[in-house]
């Protein structure tokens, strides 16, 4: 019965207008948007990729759901994360929604690092086809991990980016790969597939001392706080709904709220639950009313509004993704005197600080735990933000006692009976 | 998981069973949503009367043990429940969505009256279709409202009262992080903490769920604990007070389990 459906589905005149209907679901048609590789549902790139692995596995922020990055201590390490992900915005061309700040804030968004590349890359693709399947199907076992049949069985095109790196269409089964040339593409040919053979990478790569030089058309718009309003967060709302409203239905958006409740962008009564609770709420509501087309990040400064209170309690249970940033005090030091024997490479990957997972995406709404059991650490340099299980180095100059250590341990081992 | 039950056999006496006019409380932590014990509340209740009336659909129509049930939720959207309950392989038919997410059920000028209004217009939408059927009555983060609103504790106490007077048994989900109630300073605080007390005295079993003490594991997702509530009358005594661990998988499927098994 179910074939018979979907033959008069597909024969039927109402196809066509059910496609364009779809249209903006698919990938195919907004840049910076993939599947999840676990079930399929869209997500866009938070700008940071190791950001985007550790967001449940969907290898990036699923749309209509919202990530919450609290940090502790004077440091903007969350602002950079939130610069990342406007920038990634602007790249794609999604619609980036800023609240609070003014303009000289999107005039700071990291510079692509190598713009040409992308085009050099488009080239490359005939002349090095076979290299880049070897490629393609690297990444796909790593996907077949977590469910190709999943991805499989939307028949849709999952789109496997790794950053630099080109995209692919997807195929159905593992042999498809090894064809030629991807024509089981089971999407119906449409003007946007020569689109499809543009690379368009999922995820940028930017450098924090380069500017983004911004299109010239409002990419980014910027929604200020008036402090006499009586209830200044409907204003906010007002603007992004209305944006969401007129935009082209597939119009990828993107809301930005930095640092929530700092006085020096809100007056004091926006931090009174009445006003903020709602405003929270709303904005839950409106990332769930479009699922396919609305994603949203927002920092919120722990040293004035510590966890321990129930107002910031309520704010991360209405943000579905909550991380915690925690630097350490002696990250602010650019050259930090302990590391100046170690190479110089090591030195920049030095952790910079503690990320605490509170809540993730998708995964917490289901009942999953946060997930992921390692401590994880960041550092931020000049060209990208990592996120990392945490190590302790070994000590400096203190060779002999690792080694003492090493072989205690090797003894120790064997010792032991169980 | 059609193949697999749904309701795993360590929860389905706390799940199911609930005598008349008893209130469940539920309370969940950041990290540690409810959700999923909600919707085995809600698949339980749909599902008793298939046990009761045997595989026959038609006389399903007719039987005495449908029970239906009103799901008011204020931090999950329509869709959501339902694209979930459908994993679950759960029949919305008998259950009665009210979305207080996307309309902002309670926040706006209406106030908490509206929010009576809407709960009990949803009893009884569905009236007609059973004439003595039980309703069970969901309310998920009831506490939001409190919080957002600042409405008096009492007032939505004494809602929450009238509302139990018209259903068979309610269900009621509600943050207990630490921060919200460990040592209430701010009104926020006070009036969640004095909520979710005296909801704990008006109980007759309180489901807890937390993240795990020890840190994250990747194949344990929590910890259920389970225990008496101050409202649980002498005679009945069959609240069995456990702990134990669950995992939610990926597809949605829980596992319920004792520790160390």
């Amino acid at each position: 019965m179910s074939f018979r459906k979907r033959n008069v589905g597909l024969a039927g005149p109402s196809s066509a207008s059910a496609s364009p209907k779809e249209a903006p679901v698919t990938p195919a048609n907004s840049p910076g948007v993939r599947p999840s590789p676990i079930d399929g549902r869209p997500t866009t790139s938070t700008g940071t990729p190791t950001l985007d692995d550790l967001l449940a596995g969907h290898a990036g922020l699923a749309l209509g759901n919202s990530l919450l990055i609290e940090e502790n201590g004077t440091t903007d390490f969350a602002g950079a994360l939130l610069r990342y992900y406007a920038a990634e915005g602007v790249v794609q061309g999604h619609r980036v929604h800023v609240v609070g700040v003014g303009e000289q804030w999107g005039r700071e968004l990291p510079g692509l690092v190598g713009v040409g590349g992308a085009a050099g890359k488009e080239g490359e693709a005939g002349a090095a086809g076979d290299k880049e399947k070897m490629k393609i199907a690297w990444r796909y076992e790593r996907l077949g991990e977590f469910g190709a049949g999943a991805a499989g069985s939307r028949g849709g095109i999952a789109l496997l980016l790794p950053c630099f790196l080109m995209y692919i269409r997807n195929i159905l089964s593992f042999e498809a790969i090894a064809t030629p040339t991807p024509n089981r593409n089971p999407i119906p040919s449409s003007p946007g597939q020569s689109d499809l053979m543009v690379p368009a990478p999922f995820c940028h790569s930017f450098d924090l001392t380069k500017r983004l030089s911004l299109p010239a058309s409002g990419a980014i718009t910027f929604t200020t706080i008036h402090p006499t309003v009586d209830n200044l967060f409907t204003s906010i709302l007002q603007s992004t709904t209305q944006a969401i409203a007129s935009s082209l239905p597939n119009t990828i958006h993107r809301l930005i709220i930095p640092t929530l409740l700092s006085p020096a962008l809100f007056p004091p009564s926006a931090s009174h639950p009445r006003h903020l609770l709602p405003f929270l709420h709303s904005i839950r509501a409106l990332l769930r009313q479009h699922p396919t087309r609305l994603s949203a990040m927002l920092t919120l400064p722990l040293s004035l509004y510590p966890r321990s209170t129930g107002l910031v309690c309520w704010i991360e249970h209405l943000c579905d993704g909550v991380l915690e940033l925690a630097p350490f005090p002696h990250s602010i030091d650019p050259e930090p005197p302990l590391t100046t024997s170690s190479g110089s490479s090591k030195a920049e990957e030095k952790p910079q600080g503690m990320l605490k997972i509170h809540r993730l995406p998708v995964l917490t709404e289901k009942g999953g735990g946060s997930g992921g059991g390692d401590d994880l650490a960041f550092s931020l340099t000049r060209r990208k933000f990592v996120i990392k299980p945490f190590s302790l180095p070994p000590v400096e100059g203190d060779q002999e006692a690792q080694k003492g250590e090493a072989e205690g341990g090797k003894v120790g081992k064997g010792d032991i009976e169980f | 998981m059609p193949s697999q039950d749904p309701i795993p056999a360590l929860l389905s006496p706390n799940v199911s069973g609930h005598p008349y006019s008893s209130l469940t409380l539920i309370t969940s932590t950041l990290g540690a949503t409810t959700n999923w014990l909600l919707l085995r509340f809600v698949c339980a209740a749909t599902k008793d009367k298939r046990h009761g009336a045997g595989h026959d659909i038609l006389s399903n129509q007719v039987s005495s043990h449908k029970q239906r049930v009103v799901l008011v939720s204020w931090l999950r959207d329509g869709v959501w429940w339902r694209e979930s309950g459908r994993k679950l392989g759960l029949d919305f038919q008998n259950v009665h969505l009210v979305d207080g997410l996307s309309c902002g059920l309670g926040l706006g000028a209406g106030g908490i009256a509206d929010v009576e209004k809407a709960i009990i217009e949803a009893m009884k939408s569905k009236e007609t279709l059973s004439d003595e059927g039980k309703v069970i009555l969901v309310l998920d983060g009831l506490d939001f409202l409190l919080a957002a609103t600042g409405y008096e504790v009492l007032g939505v106490l004494d809602m929450v009262g009238e509302l139990r007077e018209h259903v068979y048994s309610t269900v009621i989900a509600t943050a207990a992080d630490l921060p919200l109630s460990q040592s209430p300073t701010t009104p926020l605080e006070i009036s969640h903490t004095a909520f979710v007390m005296s909801l704990a005295h008006q109980a007759r079993s309180i489901m807890s769920v937390r993240g795990l003490d020890t840190g994250v594991a990747k194949d344990i997702s929590g910890v259920l604990r389970v225990s008496k509530g101050g409202g649980e009358s002498a005679g009945e005594g069959d609240v069995e007070e456990s702990e134990c661990l669950y995992y939610v998988g990926s597809d949605g499927g829980v596992k319920v389990f004792e520790r160390g098994a």
